[in-house]
């Protein structure tokens, strides 16, 4: 069943199946290796296997490669070049031709969905959403799908979408299946660093179409132009000045961010530097180390409707966190827990607000576009 | 636990009466029926309900365009079919394994399929491998091969035991699959991709079943379930303990290793479908003797697949209906809804003695 506008292309990378029975080879005891040699050689008989392994996902090699050499150029398509027939590779390495705008448009994360609301995507054209899509409001009340890790396949065949977006955190065994089912699904990188926000944004308007290119072109604008100025902002600050930041969620006060997270790329661009080092992005701190630490700055996420004395008042009780003075001196900076988790369009807006928190004293960037995203950030 | 309580059990005292086989084989019957109403039945679960008439209407009497059509044929059916199919592989091991060490603690994750295959499962995952066989990707590939790897390096290392045989090859079972299951924990740990995706797969899903994959592993079942059915003699012999079941002709050692190798190969073959779905292999064999009455194996074996089959089905039913569109992880709700049918069971026995 396939989709008249966008096709899923042919795949660059495959592996041989005499390769795959080689490694497979080394693995595996001699009884099992020649049942699966029988059921091999029975399968190879069948003939929907090639159409299978079409439809598969792999995370070759070279179709890596074809992202980053994709990156230098993908950057910021003009909001209207979505008619143009084009091949693209997505975040797994698949490959999916672009062609006409879909009109019905299913989400597999809330930060997808985010952005397309962000870009101006009519709201009917998006025909599903996971049931955590909470923003923006609007959002709330559209189909359900399932979850991020769950999606109900049956619930999104019966949206009969034209263009399925996933994310990297979709299951690999999910999207393969989608694919084989004849739907259009595309997987953006949503857990990449700040600098791929402005091109993950053109890619999914390249892919989608925007129904008011005037907000989706202020938009990718202000990442093209803000995050740079930030960047030349931090780095213009004296090391000395520079705080050390510790960022938690208080809902789980083990947890941080160190490098490699974004949250440690936003610390970095808003003139801080990020108290937890190390090579591990989402590392569980002990008591102890949360003791010890001792930030200039907490970095804290924020639900909407908490009350932050209580928030302050519950974390404060935690083991490791009693002593802790910045957190009794309150010099804590609060940002919306959603905007936190999500690199998308409203993170310029958080970046904007920790830079201010941290360095009240320093002029910043001066706005680069007035056309920002409705944000929903702590006042 | 003593080695002769109920839920291990032994072969009936006596030469079996002509009217209990009949008796059995009535009730064998009756579990065969009830396993066809429940796979029919749960077609119409998910996340949109069909009724039996639509479903009739669908498969026979509409164009092939409607997409509850797709719905019903590309979706549904497979899923139902090949949760038939673990839940028989998953039971039939069980039970292989439980004769093995005679002990009704056993089950094919004790002897470390499941923690073998997660370890490999993940490291696939969060390593981003890239290869086929068949229908199935790198992560079910992996995870087969985690599950034969950790059989195979469980019985090695028991080979060094003399004394104990099973208990020492059971004690070996859980602390090499501690081992694997501290790796997977770190190797979470440090991943960043993945990590919900491993997680769910941990807890075990349908959710990606599809023809290709139910043809694969109803040939593994085939393969390794049916060669398990000329054992019962000799399972049953074993019961007696060793030394008894070589007198009486059985070729114990042979026979232990077959055991192993098919029991190891159905689990670890469930495992590569649909990730690991806990404590059907444990519980299924005395749901089997227990509506069975019998611990005799030609009849236990075929029971426990009947059963085994009926719960996954009906577990996978209620987890992706229950909640629709969204579903809960279905090794929740096989031990949610078999745990408590277990405990009735055991506690009906026992207060029989």
């Amino acid at each position: 069943m396939s989709r008249p506008g966008i096709r899923p292309g042919i795949r660059s990378g495959s592996v041989s199946p005499a390769k795959v029975e080689a490694r497979i080879g080394r693995t595996i005891p001699w009884l099992a290796r020649s049942l699966l040699a029988g059921a091999f050689a029975l399968h190879a008989a069948t003939p929907h296997t090639a159409a299978a392994a079409a439809g598969g996902v792999s995370i070759a090699p070279p179709a890596t490669r074809a992202i980053a050499a994709d990156r230098g150029t993908a950057g910021s398509p003009p909001p209207e070049r979505a008619t143009a027939a084009a091949v693209r590779v997505d975040a797994l390495g698949d490959t999916l031709t672009v062609g006409r705008r879909p009109d019905r448009i299913v989400s597999l994360s809330p930060s997808v969905t985010e952005i397309l609301f962000a870009l101006g995507v009519a709201q009917e054209r998006i025909v599903g959403v996971t049931r955590f899509c909470d923003f923006p409001s609007e959002a709330r009340t559209l189909p359900r799908i399932g979850g991020i890790i769950d999606p109900s396949l049956e619930a999104i065949v019966l949206a009969r979408p034209e263009l399925v977006l996933a994310v990297r955190g979709t299951p690999i065994e999910q999207i393969r299946r989608m694919r084989q089912l004849g739907l259009s699904v595309f997987a953006i990188d949503d857990q990449a660093g700040l600098g791929e926000i402005e091109e993950i944004l053109g890619q999914v308007l390249e892919l989608t179409g925007s129904d008011d290119s005037l907000r989706a072109g202020a938009l990718i604008a202000s990442y093209r132009n803000g995050l740079p100025a930030y960047r030349r902002w931090s780095a213009s600050i004296p090391r000395s000045a520079l705080p050390r930041v510790l960022y938690c969620d208080p809902a789980h006060p083990g947890w941080s961010a160190g490098p490699g997270s974004h949250i440690d790329d936003l610390i970095g661009l808003a003139g801080g530097t990020n108290a937890i080092g190390g090579t591990i992005a989402w590392p569980q701190l002990s008591a102890e180390q949360v003791a010890t630490l001792v930030p200039d700055r907490l970095l804290l996420a924020w639900n909407e409707g908490s009350d932050r004395e209580t928030v302050r008042a519950e974390l404060a009780r935690q083991p490791g966190w009693k002593g802790s003075a910045a957190l009794r001196d309150g010099r804590i900076c609060w940002v919306d827990a959603g905007v936190l988790m999500r690199p998308g369009p409203r993170t310029l807006q958080a970046l904007r607000e920790l830079a201010a928190c941290l360095h009240p004293e320093r002029a910043q960037p001066e706005e680069t576009d007035g056309a920002l995203p409705p944000g929903r950030i702590a006042p | 636990m003593s080695p002769s309580g109920p839920a291990t059990g032994r072969p009936d005292e006596g030469a079996p009466e002509a009217a209990a086989v009949v008796g059995r084989l009535r009730r064998l019957a009756l579990l065969f029926v009830v396993l066809a109403a429940a796979g029919a039945g749960s077609l119409s679960l998910g996340a949109t309900v069909l009724p039996p008439s639509r479903i009739w209407h669908l498969l026979f009497a509409s164009g092939t365009d409607d997409p509850l059509r797709q719905v019903l044929v590309e979706l549904r059916i497979p899923r139902v079919v090949l949760g038939g199919l673990v839940g028989a592989a998953l039971s039939i091991s069980g039970a292989l394994l439980q004769a093995f060490f005679q002990n009704p603690m056993a089950g094919p994750y004790v002897v470390g399929v499941s923690a073998g295959a997660g370890l490999f499962a993940v490291a696939a995952m969060t390593l981003g491998l890239a290869f086929r066989f068949g229908p199935f990707g790198a992560v079910p590939l992996a995870a087969f091969a985690g599950g034969l790897f950790a059989v195979g390096l469980v019985q090695a290392l028991a080979g060094r035991v003399r004394f104990l045989r099973s208990e020492g090859l059971l004690l070996i079972g859980i602390a090499v699959g501690s081992v694997f299951s501290a790796l997977t924990s770190i190797l979470l740990l440090f991943s960043r991709d993945g990590v919900q995706g491993a997680l769910f797969w941990m807890m075990g899903t349908l959710s990606s079943a599809d023809w290709t994959r139910v043809t694969m592993v109803a040939w593994w079942v085939a393969a390794a379930g049916l060669p398990a059915l000329f054992l019962s003699r000799d399972l049953n012999l074993l019961l007696w303990g060793d030394d008894v079941a070589t007198s009486l002709g059985s070729a114990v050692p042979r026979v232990r290793r077959w055991i192993l190798v098919l029991s190891s190969l159905l689990a670890a073959a469930s495992v590569a479908a649909c990730g690991v779905i806990g404590f059907v292999g444990l519980m299924v064999p005395h749901v089997a003797r227990g509506l069975l009455r019998t611990n005799d194996h030609r009849f236990v074996l075929p029971g426990s697949a009947a059963v085994g089959a009926v719960l996954v089905i009906v577990a996978d039913a209620f987890a992706r209906a229950v909640w629709a569109p969204s579903e809960l992880p279905i090794g929740a709700v096989t031990s949610a809804l078999g745990a408590p049918f277990l405990v009735w069971l055991v506690v009906r026995r026992h207060r029989r003695f």
